[in-house]
């Protein structure tokens, strides 16, 4: 069912909420003095949020993280400040393929953020039309590069090489950022180890049952709260946990010191995903930091049908298991197979919930695509490897 | 020209066979923003066989260099003698390894203008450097949380907080608690020290600026690593019998405390060996390359803990010399110290006066409440400070939150409005508290599935009670009117917990 997406702050509820007939469910982002700080899922009923008093609902179906917010203002302990005279230059990159209203959505945002000298440069990744390209001459402040090799990581890469700021920051063309996105992602670089930094990515919209699923089981979900990561005490296999590739920041140097992203890798190429997961496991491996920055905020139109869900969902599996084919076999790390182990301890039990059609759990086409994405990955980093070597 | 004047500042080095990092030091403090001719640099060459004494003899300062060439006696000795070696009645030790950012000695300096009569330590975090060894990130990690802890605000100073690696202190405030106790020569002379200086009531003082980076990739391995596990063992036993009353924070004693038979039965077959094991620990730490290279880090992470909690258990048989003495040890009956909080705090009548209170009484323990709802126990801990007033915040926030905003819900601050009922908001309060907390990711994919489950099953009772309600019920999400009420929407109803209504 369709669940309306809001974005209010405690402090400054508006009187009424219009538009909500169609809804019965709403996601409500919490914020406090203007900062991101936790999320609500409440009921609409007769149109309204959560019965008769707005304010009273979302403080009971707030999530701990606001309460930690809450509380942190209460007591005067102030927030961790941004400070926009100290941050590194940035370039933002846009990579896109053939999206031209997304991406129209997109630039709108991105040239709606404070003009702290950062450079835009969209990346047109294998067009078939121009449309892209007349899309961006519009705006003589962007940056047109066309790559004309396709996939996301050549694209990203390129990304990298057209940079003139010491940050690059990345952003994919069917999110849009909130003004300040920029500015909280730079401020994390201060620690000269922190290679990357990640921010939260909420849902633009909740329209079909595809993008309720894709919000509810995972998404790009990392939580409220700001956790650093480094490979002392986190598994870089688990690199994916530090982000996801639609709200990110690098600095320009970890081309020298980790390596461009996986051309075999990500949208674009047999194995759908995984860029991302890739680059911040190598980050960790490494021995740098990724900073994940939930206050760095930007909206993501999730797939509108179950036919593109699933297809992502089983992308998602096979990245998984490409990048634990490439480092078992590329890079002779036996950790894999204990994460391969842990990945069916976990998903077993869904299956076996599928197959037999109980209740409970994801539905049973998103388990089945999981599992097929799981089997067909390190084949799919295999050809891909092999084709990005020939081609 | 160094002066010949007393100088103000007396940076006291020992060194023991490391004539390249007393260098790169010596090289740091000829570019401090302190000047030069104010302080006076005494290096205590510790049985140096190198070219330690040769380097610094033919070395140019701009300040005084001092050089004291002695027998091995150990680092705390080496540091008693300088300090007996220096003139300035300002003392500031740092470790040979250690290179301070060109402010260290001017924030050093300054805090003890803004805190007379403290002991002010400065962080030395590990070069940031990237590695992939996971030993060296293991160190890095410890490191860097050791330093962002006592960086905290209204962080609880307790003795083992000392570190001797960038630290200073007034001398005559050295003289007064004797300085370093020389019996530690291997390790816990730092904490040994803190004891001390906490039990004199000396203010400890953490400055942030006052910044040196640890070069400690050069010096720790983790052969040296396991061998100061070993030292920890039997110096831990040692501070344990010199200040009986900080048994209790003591490694040994709580493992023995919390010790299950199979461990303890363990230990009985360490006596029993009597040392003959160390060959099979030692052959084992080879293996830890090899598993890092295969990047098993589980594997790595377990062999490592459990190597060097055998090394640290060795220590302590060594000075312990059978498991009835470190029973008799570990549960010893200690000074009676008070089970009663000293002071109570009402926080209704405001957190600053809450904060004015405790520095005034300075208490061991509080006891927290808000009017009649009791919070929470600042607790007395044996070697740290008296609570402050700046600790009550962070303690708040971190410690006892869910509980206090429970107390905040009944009371009416956080929603003064009619139509909330405090009692079932206190409850969602209570339910969200397990997650509470800078906690891991796991946590939060369980809170945030659980509030669409919520959803789930609010709108499973709402159908039901339809379906009880009217004898022909409409699908689910049809209009359900103005003037039917919704069972959620009566006063003091909670949409969020409603539970359909009572089954007669």
């Amino acid at each position: 069912m369709p669940t309306a997406v809001l974005d209010l702050d405690l402090g400054n509820l508006p009187p009424t909420i219009d538009g909500l007939a169609r809804y019965e469910r709403a996601l409500v982002l919490l914020r406090i003095d203007g900062r991101p700080v936790g999320q609500a899922v409440l009921p609409v009923i007769n149109g309204r949020v959560g019965g008769h008093n707005l304010r009273a609902s979302l403080l009971v179906a707030a999530d701990s993280a606001f309460w930690e917010a809450w509380l942190r203002r209460h007591l005067g302990v102030p927030p961790r400040p941004i400070a926009p005279d100290k941050l590194p230059s940035a370039s933002v990159a846009v990579c896109t393929r053939d999206r031209p209203d997304d991406l129209r959505r997109c630039l709108a945002a991105l040239l709606a953020m404070p003009d702290d000298g950062q450079e835009i440069i969209v990346i047109d990744n294998a067009p078939a039309t121009d449309a892209t390209r007349q899309l961006v001459a519009w705006f003589p402040q962007l940056r047109y590069v066309r790559e004309d090799r396709p996939g996301l990581d050549v694209a990203r890469n390129r990304a990298l090489r057209e940079a003139r700021h010491e940050i690059v920051a990345f952003t994919d063309d069917d999110a849009a950022p909130d003004p300040l996105w920029l500015r909280t992602l730079l401020r994390n670089f201060h620690d000269p180890l922190v290679m990357a930094a990640t921010g939260l990515t909420m849902a633009l919209e909740l329209e079909t049952e595809a993008q309720v699923q894709f919000q509810r089981y995972g998404a790009f979900g990392r939580g409220f709260k700001r956790i650093t990561y480094d490979a002392g005490w986190h598994d870089p296999l688990l690199g994916w946990q530090a982000g996801a590739g639609v709200n990110m920041a690098l600095r320009r140097s970890v081309v020298e010191q980790v390596g461009l992203f996986d051309e075999a890798l990500d949208a674009g190429t047999p194995t759908h995903a995984g860029g991302d997961s890739d680059m911040f496991r190598r980050i960790l491996s490494a021995g740098y930091r990724i900073s994940y920055d939930p206050e760095a905020l930007n909206w993501h139109r999730h797939r509108r049908t179950q036919a593109e869900l699933q297809r992502q969902l089983m992308g998602y599996e096979v990245a998984g298991f490409a990048i634990l084919g490439r480092g078992l076999l590329f890079e002779g790390n036996c950790d894999t197979l204990r994460q391969a182990y842990s990945w069916l301890q976990r998903e077993l039990p869904g299956l076996r919930r599928a197959l037999l059609r109980q209740p409970g759990g994801p539905p049973r086409e998103t388990v089945l695509a999981r599992f097929r994405g799981a089997a067909l990955g390190p084949w799919m980093y295999l050809y891909s490897y092999w084709r990005s070597r020939k081609g | 020209m160094p002066s010949e004047c007393t100088p103000d500042v007396s940076i006291i080095t020992p060194t023991h066979n490391r004539s390249r990092s007393v260098r790169r030091l010596l090289d740091a403090l000829c570019v401090q923003t302190f000047p030069h001719a104010r302080f006076e640099v005494v290096v205590v060459a510790d049985g140096c066989t190198d070219d330690t004494v040769a380097m610094l003899r033919a070395y140019q300062a701009p300040y005084m260099l001092r050089i004291v060439a002695q027998a091995a006696r150990g680092a705390a000795e080496a540091r008693n003698v300088g300090a007996r070696n220096a003139r300035a009645p300002l003392l500031i030790f740092l470790d040979d390894d250690v290179e301070p950012t060109t402010n260290c000695i001017a924030a050093h300096v300054r805090a003890h203008t803004e805190m007379p009569g403290s002991v002010v330590f400065g962080p030395y975090p590990p070069l940031p450097r990237p590695t992939r060894s996971l030993f060296r990130l293991l160190m890095r990690q410890w490191w860097a949380e050791k330093f962002d802890h006592l960086a905290a605000p209204g962080h609880r100073f307790t003795y083992q907080d000392l570190l001797t690696g960038n630290l200073s202190l007034r001398a005559e405030l050295w003289e007064r608690v004797g300085g370093l106790d020389p019996r530690f020569r291997k390790s816990g002379e730092d904490y040994e020290l803190g004891a001390r200086l906490m039990q004199a009531g000396v203010p400890f003082v953490f400055a942030p600026d006052a910044l040196a980076f640890h070069h400690e990739h050069e010096t720790m391995s983790i052969a040296a690593a396991l061998r100061r596990a070993y030292n920890e063992g039997r110096t831990d036993v040692l501070i344990g019998r010199k200040h009986p009353a900080l048994r209790p924070t003591l490694p040994c004693v709580v493992w023995r405390q919390q010790s299950t038979r199979r461990q303890r039965a363990l230990v009985r077959l360490l006596y029993l060996l009597n040392g003959r094991g160390d060959s099979v620990a030692r052959a084992l730490q080879h293996l830890l390359p090899l598993l890092d290279h295969a990047g098993l880090r589980l594997l790595w992470r377990t062999l490592y803990e459990k190597l060097h909690r055998y090394w640290y258990t060795r220590g302590v048989t060594e000075e312990l010399r059978s498991g009835q003495e470190w029973a008799a040890y570990a549960w010893e009956v200690l000074p009676e110290h008070t089970a009663e909080p000293e002071l109570t705090l009402d926080l209704c009548a405001g957190i600053e006066a809450a904060e004015a209170c405790l520095d005034a009484v300075r208490p061991m323990s509080v006891s927290l409440r808000y009017g009649p709802h009791h919070l929470g126990i600042m607790p007395g801990a044996p070697g740290a400070e008296p609570w402050r007033g700046v600790h009550l915040r962070p303690f708040l926030l971190l410690r006892i939150g869910p509980v206090l905003l429970q107390a905040l819900a009944l009371e009416g601050v956080i929603d003064p409005g009619p139509e909330l009922d405090r009692q079932q908001f206190a409850r969602s309060i209570a339910a969200m508290s397990a997650y509470y907390g800078p906690d891991g990711q796991n946590a939060m994919w369980s809170e945030q599935y659980g509030q669409w489950d919520r959803l789930d099953q609010q709108e499973h009772y709402d159908r039901g009670y339809d379906r009880y309600r009217d004898p022909d019920p409409q699908p689910a999400g049809a209009d359900r009117g103005g003037d039917q009420q919704h069972p959620c929407q009566r006063p003091g109803g909670d949409p969020a917990l409603c539970r359909g209504p009572e089954r007669r």
